[in-house]
């Protein structure tokens, strides 16, 4: 760090010093206030990057035609009635454990958009840049969670900047992971000193750095300074300490990780696993490559059956050691694709964005398994049924996880924001609620 | 059988789909010159011939390019050595290295030195520009060389090439004849400190492609004072590109002068994103003329020309809207005068405060005020206000949400206002720029007028293949005018063999629907070019011919072609096997209805199955669950030989749902065909699948 950034630093850390003492003041009086359930304690996000086909994946329409369908089929799974795409025959056979929404829609064809309304149930413009649900959570769990990594993480990188903090403290932003949990080792950013060093040196080496650090020795009454040095002291606690062993998953059999599937998706579903397991608070993975504008059958050749084994793993494996009813999974892209296939060029059978209708899959956490919500027609271009807007979905992720949707957000400014937009609970998904 | 094999046989020769053209490099040609293009896209096999509008224009000779083949790291630096040689103009083949194994083949590697200019840009490129997968594009992964020959007596201006594959034609790209020297940029990879700017003289035209990351240099020489302007088409070339962001070719162009300063730059024309830069040379000395993306994004169907000639561009004044019946004056002829509709006023926003004109209106009859500025050309973007005689604001518009045809993005920007009058009197109506902004350029039109209900129809694709065994389908949209929602009659004009085949109007309120085309002719003819004639309410026009493209993988647009092509193709294999079995004109869905076609089970496999299903219907139109009456595989007993057709019917009951009364479509039906083929070497038979659609029946929704 050269004298331009430390400087850079501790200005930052001044302002969102004082945020922090602000949303500390309101958190308690938030936390206090009407927590309407409690059943989980952490949560995972899956988010498929780019828009996932809902006719591929958990709203098949085989009676639709080839222009719809690709040709492609769905298969029963090992709940009566619900049938889901044969790209899927993992998670067929695990759906008794989530629930599908088959008729969420919203109004925005583009990604950002359309990933800052999923992320905050609110559209943009109104001039306040809103924290992603990942980041609300993170701070309003930050009292109950006692664990060294930080409360929210991304697997493996964030969404650009939509995985964000808006205006809360900097504390609350995503620590995104990076590298490849299927690599050999996970080399975590931040977590590993570059160039092989052993912990001795790295030691070493932030003794020096104290002892040139001149700048804090003439300054030791600056509180931001002070601030920033804790803050530096907590991460070097993380780096050293046994919660960051969660992300060394050669700890786990050869086996288990083979049941995950040895892919960055799959590997990514086994950390979070481990993340549940010391009570980090919000795990996203971030699974992309799922924008199939172009040639969309062949890339669900490769994302299918990642997907499928990845996810019914994580499924299958929380269920088993008893997590599954404490951890909320919801998993979604911003927007489906459109249900007729394009067949033209450029796109050669690709399927475009589509925000009219798509499908979400909710589990654990208060969900419960085996159940279908809502319905689109009968080639999956509107809802027919039910229909479920994002912040319908996000009112009770926020409901079964402990926190009131319509309590104040707490904001720099002190505005009156509460975290989802007033009124948004007229359709929350209750009927997806474990009794 | 044996007929139905040899259908096989001719349709697999046949390219499964018309070519589809990305890019054609260059995108123009001077008369009575002889030039070589590079033309981009897929689906090229079979490609033996090019149209080109407007006549003058053939073709010498069109070659596919044979896919090269990615050469390994040691054989790329011995090309690369080789061919920065016969760039340097020492053209010897350099010794080869001991072991050359596993070195691809190619034409293009074998003898790079006798390859024309196009083949050697299309191996340059290849070879040296770094492939990144974001920006490529099976879309244009395919080459076609095309030699061709412009007559001198051809008419300068724009055309319209395409490619033709068997009797198939392609999408068209523009293509323009020019009477003014072209200068081709030579593609060479070398550091941009080291490249020598390509020369030219004004007046020339400028042609050249845009890689990634990549900019053009052209060297000129100019006086103090000399004027120069460089007119830019690149959008205009590729108006939509559907997988980028924002969907097109942002050129920018900027002028260096000797020590490298920029001198002069421009990246739009007012809201054309296609730049004209006007350059006045500050000295005498040399000057460069740089060409890229605004953010440094390319690929092959990035294209430009570039018009570079002496002088400020002359003044352009607008074209006026054809509206028949309207009389046209200009605001000086007004003189403040009452203005008696229907006019078309053509005036000019000089100052900021805009324009007004005093009408006179009558309690409730309505009076359409209506802008036409940017539709024509125009910079303005123009507010439109209407007042009475105290000055009370009664209404205000700044633009109305139109159809996306055309290739002006901003068509939405114009105003109108459908004026009811609360009294008789004398209104006032206020033109002004919403920005604010004025000037000579800022020309418009404004309509006073009664109600005008019309419609434009475009008709899409622009090139309708009809098959000679069945029909040809394609799209109608209609855009509505002044309050007119009636049904629309089409007719078929200087057709010859090609006919209307089944509905022949778009029915009322109906706004997108489909129509079939049949020919009487079953052997191989050239495409023609009718016209499609749409009438209704006293009103006629001629269809638009377009082609759908999609910008920046969101927003779909009909950009219009300058001729529709209607040509006879064999897409299905064997005699007309299809039709409907009764006279399907019309189908009212009052209650359950059943349509019926037949198969003529003469020659066909036992294998075979068919199936009849409706074609994107409206979200209202359904068919009954359970009631196709299908031919499932095995149940045929087909007839032999040679004799009467042998039908087989194939049937399917529709209803309307309750938000289809009073609604109507030409629903387009098609027959869903497989069989099996010839076993193949594995002793194991490919099962075929076709489509094969129906003359399209209007089906109305029943009530009122």
């Amino acid at each position: 760090m050269n004298r331009r950034d430390f400087l850079k630093m501790t200005a930052l850390c001044g302002v969102f010093g004082a945020v922090d003492r602000l949303t500390g003041g309101l958190l308690a009086a938030e936390t206090a206030a009407p927590a309407v359930r409690q059943a989980a304690k952490s949560v995972i996000e899956i988010w498929v990057w780019g828009g996932p086909s809902h006719l591929e994946t958990f709203d098949p329409k085989p009676g639709a035609g080839k222009e719809y369908n690709g040709g492609h089929g769905d298969i029963p799974t090992n709940v009566p009635g619900i049938r889901i795409s044969e790209y899927l025959p993992k998670l067929a056979q695990q759906a008794d454990k989530y629930s599908i929404i088959r008729s969420m829609n919203h109004g925005t064809n583009g990604h950002e958009t359309a990933t800052y309304l999923m992320q905050t149930g609110r559209m943009p413009g109104d001039g306040i840049t809103y924290p992603a649900i990942g980041a609300v959570l993170a701070m309003l769990k930050s009292s109950t969670y006692k664990g060294k990594l930080p409360p929210y993480i991304a697997l493996t990188t964030n969404k650009g900047r939509f995985s964000e903090n808006g205006f809360l403290s900097d504390r609350f932003k995503p620590l995104a992971t990076g590298s490849n949990p299927n690599a050999s080792k996970f080399l975590v950013d931040g977590f590993v000193a570059p160039g092989g060093i052993d912990a001795e040196q790295q030691r070493r080496r932030n003794r020096y750095a104290e002892m040139l650090d001149t700048f804090s020795a003439v300054s030791g009454s600056c509180r931001e300074l002070q601030e920033f040095e804790a803050a530096g002291s907590s991460a070097q606690a993380v780096i050293s300490g046994g919660d960051a062993k969660a992300f060394d998953l050669n700890l786990e059999t050869t086996a288990m990780r083979e049941r995950y599937g040895r892919n960055t998706f799959g590997q990514c579903c086994l950390a979070a696993r481990r993340l549940v397991e010391i009570g980090v608070p919000y795990i996203t993975i971030n699974a992309s490559g799922w924008d199939t504008h172009k040639r969309h059958f062949e890339s669900m050749e490769k994302l299918g059956p990642q997907f499928d084994q990845g996810f019914s793993a994580l499924l299958e494996d929380l269920s088993e050691r008893k997590l599954l009813d404490t951890t909320l999974i919801w998993c979604t892209g911003e927007f489906g694709r459109t249900p007729k296939v394009d067949y033209g060029e450029p796109w050669n059978g690709g399927r475009n964005h589509f925000c009219n209708c798509f499908s979400t899959v909710v589990a654990g956490g208060g969900f419960v398994g085996g159940k279908v919500l809502g319905a689109s027609d009968d080639r999956g271009e509107r809802p027919i049924a039910r229909p479920v807007a994002p912040v319908d979905l996000l009112w009770s992720i926020y409901e079964l996880a402990g926190i009131d949707p319509a309590a104040k957000l707490p904001n720099p400014r002190d505005l009156d924001l509460p975290l989802l937009p007033a009124g948004g609970g007229k359709n929350k998904l209750t009927e997806l609620y474990r009794v | 059988m044996k007929h139905l094999l040899a259908g096989i046989a001719v349709a697999f020769a046949l390219p499964v789909f018309a070519a589809h053209i990305g890019f054609v490099m260059p995108a123009g040609a001077r008369r009575g010159a002889s030039v070589e293009l590079i033309v981009g896209g897929q689906a090229f096999g079979g490609v033996d011939d090019i149209l080109v509008s407007g006549g003058g224009v053939t073709a010498e000779s069109v070659e596919a390019v044979a896919s090269i083949p990615h050469p390994s790291s040691e054989q790329r630096k011995y090309l690369y050595s080789w061919l920065r040689g016969i760039h340097r103009g020492d053209p010897r083949k350099p010794p080869l290295p001991e072991s050359v194994s596993g070195w691809r083949p190619h034409p293009y590697y074998d003898d790079p030195v006798n390859l024309s200019d196009g083949e050697r840009d299309i191996l340059y490129r290849f070879l040296f520009v770094p492939h990144n997968s974001l920006q490529a594009s099976p879309a244009i992964n395919r080459r076609v060389l095309v030699r061709l020959r412009v007559s001198p007596n051809a008419a300068p201006g724009e055309r319209e090439f395409r490619l033709v594959s068997h009797g198939r034609i392609s999408n068209p790209l523009k293509f323009y004849i020019s009477d003014l020297p072209e200068v081709r940029e030579p593609y060479f990879p070398m550091p941009p400190a080291v490249v020598r700017p390509l020369r030219f003289t004004v007046p020339s035209v400028l042609n050249g492609q845009i890689m990634p990351g990549e900019s053009d240099r052209y060297g000129f020489t100019a006086k103090k004072g000399e004027v120069i302007t460089f007119g830019a088409k690149a959008r205009d070339l590729m108006p939509f590109i559907g997988d980028g962001v924002p969907g097109h070719f942002q050129m920018f162009m900027e002028v260096l002068d000797g020590d490298g300063r920029t001198v002069a730059l421009a990246d739009d024309h007012y809201f054309d994103p296609d730049p004209e830069l006007v350059f006045t040379a500050p000295k005498d000395g040399e000057y460069t003329l740089v060409v890229r993306d605004a953010l440094y994004r390319g690929r092959e169907d990035f294209v430009y020309r570039i018009r570079a000639t002496a002088g400020r561009p002359p003044r352009r004044s607008l074209a006026p809207p054809e509206l028949p019946g309207v009389s046209l004056t200009t605001a000086r002829h007004l003189a403040g005068r009452v203005v008696t509709a229907p006019t078309l006023v053509r005036d000019i926003l000089r100052t900021p405060a805009g324009n007004r004109y005093r009408f006179r209106g009558e309690k409730g009859k309505p009076v359409m005020l209506e802008v036409f500025a940017r539709r024509q050309g125009s910079p303005a973007d123009p507010l439109l206000r209407v007042r009475d005689a105290q000055g009370k604001l009664l209404a205000v518009n700044d633009d109305v949400p139109r159809l996306k045809a055309g290739v002006i993005l901003h068509r939405d920007a114009d105003p109108c206002i459908r004026f009811v009058p609360p009294e008789d009197g004398v209104y006032t109506a206020e033109v002004s720029d919403l920005c604010g902004a004025s000037g000579p350029e800022y020309e418009y039109f404004l309509r006073i007028d009664r109600e005008r209900p019309r419609f434009a129809v475009y008709i899409i694709p622009s090139a309708v293949e009809v098959n000679r065994n069945g029909i040809g389908r394609a799209t109608l949209v209609a855009e509505r005018f002044d309050g007119y929602a009636g049904e629309i009659e089409l007719t078929l004009r200087n057709g010859d063999d090609f006919f209307i085949a089944g509905a022949g109007s778009i029915p009322a309120g109906c706004d997108r629907t489909a129509i079939t085309f049949g020919v009487s002719n079953k052997r191989r003819t050239a495409p023609q070019s009718p016209t499609l004639i749409a009438s209704g309410g006293g009103f006629r026009t001629t269809a638009i011919p377009g082609d759908e493209m999609m910008q920046a993988f969101a927003y779909t647009h009909i950009v219009p072609a300058r001729q529709l092509l209607l040509t006879g193709v064999r897409t299905v294999p064997g005699r007309e096997r299809f039709t409907w079995a009764d006279s399907m004109e019309r189908v009212s869905l009052e209650r359950d209805a059943t349509v019926t076609a037949q198969v003529n089970l003469r020659g066909v496999p036992a294998d075979a199955e068919a199936e009849l299903v409706m074609v994107d219907p409206p979200p209202w139109l359904k068919a009954r669950p359970g009631s196709a009456h299908r031919i499932a595989k095995g149940t045929i007993k087909p007839a032999r030989g040679k004799g009467a057709p042998v039908y087989q019917p194939l049937s399917l009951t529709l209803y309307a749902a309750p938000e289809g009364k009073g609604k109507a479509v030409n629903q387009l039906f098609k027959i869903i065909w497989k069989y099996n083929g010839r076993p193949g070497k594995d002793g194991r038979a490919r099962r075929f699948e076709h489509q094969s659609f129906l003359p399209t029946v209007r089906v109305e929704g029943g009530g009122k």
